[in-house]
């Protein structure tokens, strides 16, 4: 079979023509992507049974749908109650949620919807150029690698905390301490866990995540009675669609910065092991550090918005690119994608490629439906979506209780993690209340085992040598470019001041 | 999301409650190293890298606390009346309702507690006006999520009475 620009445009209209089922996996994912806990894998894993059902290709879109389409998904409740729905989505309401207590709430669905757009049909297409090349660049990355890049994530508390650093710091390496609760990962010495065997796999991310947003939130919102102010209600109740229009001119408008940090998502998608959060932990720190105005991040900017929203879809087509490439799965969904293809007896790495290709590209071609359709079924719900925030806490805060301790429960099923949920609404009720930034916990909590597990590999490796970390070419760049980084926004102040003195 | 207490009185800023995380943070830390001490470097190093760093930043807020203090420039104030008197508002019995129903649904069944639940915090948050109908919303919100939850997504929440119920009646 010839590869040609004939075979993509056949194969695309060949996935069109199966809108029938990514339609209403579209709809089904933003609603698992929207409710914390419940994720595109878990979903997957129920509805197994179903997708082994379906012709291969047939399940293959569904499952890649329901993706891109969750992924997508939980960037709304981010936005408009401030309560991520996955971990990926946890950078998001640092500039969402301030923009939908303005009033804003529809112009930043609209700029995270086309943000996310743009950024996963860019990222298809790139990955499908690029593939075979994007697939190395896992191998390359070596946990002295990946600290660095940890380190980028972890180096956003810094800019989170920039009003108040001291503050910000302690928040941040209280998380860090969090993080580093549970077994050992050499000799599986319990550390911090209190004497609870729940804690034994390390603290769990939904109960943090719900915890430390949504539950502080719906204690907070209450002695407000709203989640906008008087002014603020009217706008929304009298915004029409041009709010919509207007969310997607200024995502337009900015299509150089969702065009980077959508890379960034890509490139962080195909390490193994990394995820959306790390990605849009990155995004956002580098959208800040190169910002001409870094200090209005974190107020409702809307580039803080467009980072984290690019890179988060981004990564959903890098994480398809060692599973299909070399077969090797990249994160959970795509494990569970690897299963249902070995069951139907489909090849996984380079012969998927050379026996099947329809369905090797026809997978990122899926996608990339995916993401146009997803243009014409969700942008106009953007306007309904943000009614949400005039809705009364009194029915609203009771909800968000309810429903983010059910999602704290489900990904484990322990009762546990409802009550730990319950423990870090607690934390981030008071954090809040005495001005820490809950984000800057949460960052601590989500990277630092993932540094703590590079970190003592390498070490491990050169016998307790630290030296190791500034041991290879690919690492010492990373790390000068992490240097530059952290001293480009003070140097970028300097000069801006100087020039303002001028 | 900076909801910083506010002072109490005059302009000087009350660092009472701004020192509650920092203090718990030192706790934790002091207990996770208690928990380590004698475990294989391998357990130790991650702990001592980040907990030597928490430790020195909360020794600075601390000191440039007590600064503040001395300068005259904050209070110290244990507003113990305040705190009284803020257990008896809306908020206080909000959060003591989450806590009654995280631990009454292992015996009484996720939909039931659920309903019981969404009913006395409406009533609650809303100084208790029109009991019926947000009971009505209630039982059919927590219907709604018996649905999606239990059957939809076939997820093992606490099983009680009402669920009994229908598993026997279907």
């Amino acid at each position: 079979m010839d590869i040609n620009l004939a075979f993509f445009v056949e194969l695309f209209f060949h996935v069109l023509g199966m809108w029938w089922v990514i339609v209403p996996s579209i709809l089904l994912g933003l609603f698992v992507g929207a409710i914390p806990g419940f994720s595109a894998a878990n979903t997957i894993i129920i509805l197994l049974p179903l997708t082994f059902l379906m012709e291969v290709e047939v399940g293959l879109v569904f499952m890649i749908a329901l993706y891109c389409s969750s992924r997508l998904g939980a960037g709304i409740p981010a936005i408009l109650v401030n309560i991520p729905g996955t971990a990926g989505a946890a950078a998001t309401p640092l500039d969402g949620y301030p923009m939908a207590k303005q009033g804003l709430g529809q112009r930043a669905l609209s700029i995270s919807f086309v943000s996310s757009i743009i950024g996963g049909i860019l990222t298809t297409v790139i990955a499908l150029v690029t593939m075979p090349w994007l697939a190395r660049v896992g191998f390359y990355m070596h946990s002295v690698e990946m600290i660095v890049v940890m380190l980028f994530g972890i180096s956003l508390i810094a800019s989170v905390a920039a009003k108040d650093m001291i503050k910000g710091l302690i928040a941040g390496f209280f998380g860090l301490m969090i993080g580093s609760i549970g077994a050992d990962h050499v000799y599986a010495t319990p550390r911090g866990t209190m004497g609870f065997l729940e804690l034994y796999d390390g603290v769990p991310l939904i109960p943090a995540l719900v915890g430390l947003f949504a539950i502080s939130e719906a204690f907070l919102v209450i002695e407000k009675g709203t989640f906008l102010s008087k002014t603020n209600v009217q706008d929304v109740d009298n915004a029409s669609w041009e709010e919509t229009i207007i969310g997607v001119r200024i995502t337009l408008k900015r299509w150089y910065h969702v065009t980077w940090t959508s890379m960034i998502g890509l490139i962080i998608g195909v390490i193994p092991g990394a995820g959306a959060a790390i990605a849009s932990f990155v995004a956002y720190q580098q959208s800040r550090t190169f910002s001409k105005t870094p200090e209005a991040y974190g107020t409702g900017h809307y580039e803080g918005l467009i980072a984290p929203e690019a890179a988060n879809n981004g990564v959903t087509a890098g994480t398809l690119i060692p599973l299909m490439v070399l077969g090797i799965p990249g994160g959970a969904t795509a494990a569970i994608m690897m299963v249902v293809m070995q069951y139907q007896g489909v090849p996984t790495g380079p012969r998927l490629f050379t026996e099947r290709p329809e369905l090797g590209y026809g997978v990122f071609m899926a996608m990339l439906v995916t993401y146009l359709l997803m243009a014409f079924t969700i942008l106009p719900m953007s306007r309904y979506m943000s009614r949400v925030t005039m809705v009364s806490t009194t029915y609203m805060s009771p909800i968000i209780i309810a429903f983010t301790l059910v999602g704290s429960f489900v990904p484990r099923e322990y009762m546990f993690d409802m009550y730990l949920a319950f423990a870090f609404g607690i934390v981030g009720y008071i954090a809040r209340k005495t001005g820490y930034h809950v984000a800057a916990i949460l960052i601590g909590v989500i990277l630092g085992p993932l540094l703590e597990q590079y970190m003592l590999r390498a070490l491990k490796m050169s016998d307790g040598d630290p030296m190791v970390l500034f041991s290879s070419s690919l690492g010492n760049m990373l790390w000068a470019a992490l240097v530059i980084t952290l001293i480009l926004p003070a140097f970028l102040k300097r000069r801006r001041k100087s020039k303002a003195v001028e | 999301m900076n909801e910083q207490e506010k002072p109490i009185s005059s302009s000087k800023k009350n660092i009472a409650g701004e020192l509650i995380l920092p203090f718990c943070a030192l706790l934790f830390t002091l207990y996770y190293f208690s928990t380590v001490i004698e475990s294989p470097w391998t357990a130790q190093v991650n702990a001592f890298m980040v907990g030597s760093v928490l430790i020195g930043v909360v020794v600075i807020f601390f000191i440039t606390r007590i600064v503040m203090l001395l300068n005259g420039k904050a209070q110290f104030h244990l507003n113990v009346p305040r705190i009284l008197s803020s257990i008896k508002t809306r908020q206080s019995g909000f959060i003591g309702l989450t806590i009654a129903y995280l631990l009454v649904i292992e015996s009484i069944g996720f939909t039931l507690t659920t309903a019981l639940f969404f009913w006395g915090s409406m009533l609650l948050l809303d100084y208790g006006k029109a009991p019926v109908v947000k009971g009505a919303l209630a039982v059919f919100m927590a219907l709604a999520a018996y649905g999606i939850f239990i059957l939809g997504f076939e997820t093992r929440l606490p099983k009680g009475v009402f669920e009994a119920f229908l598993t026997g009646v279907f």
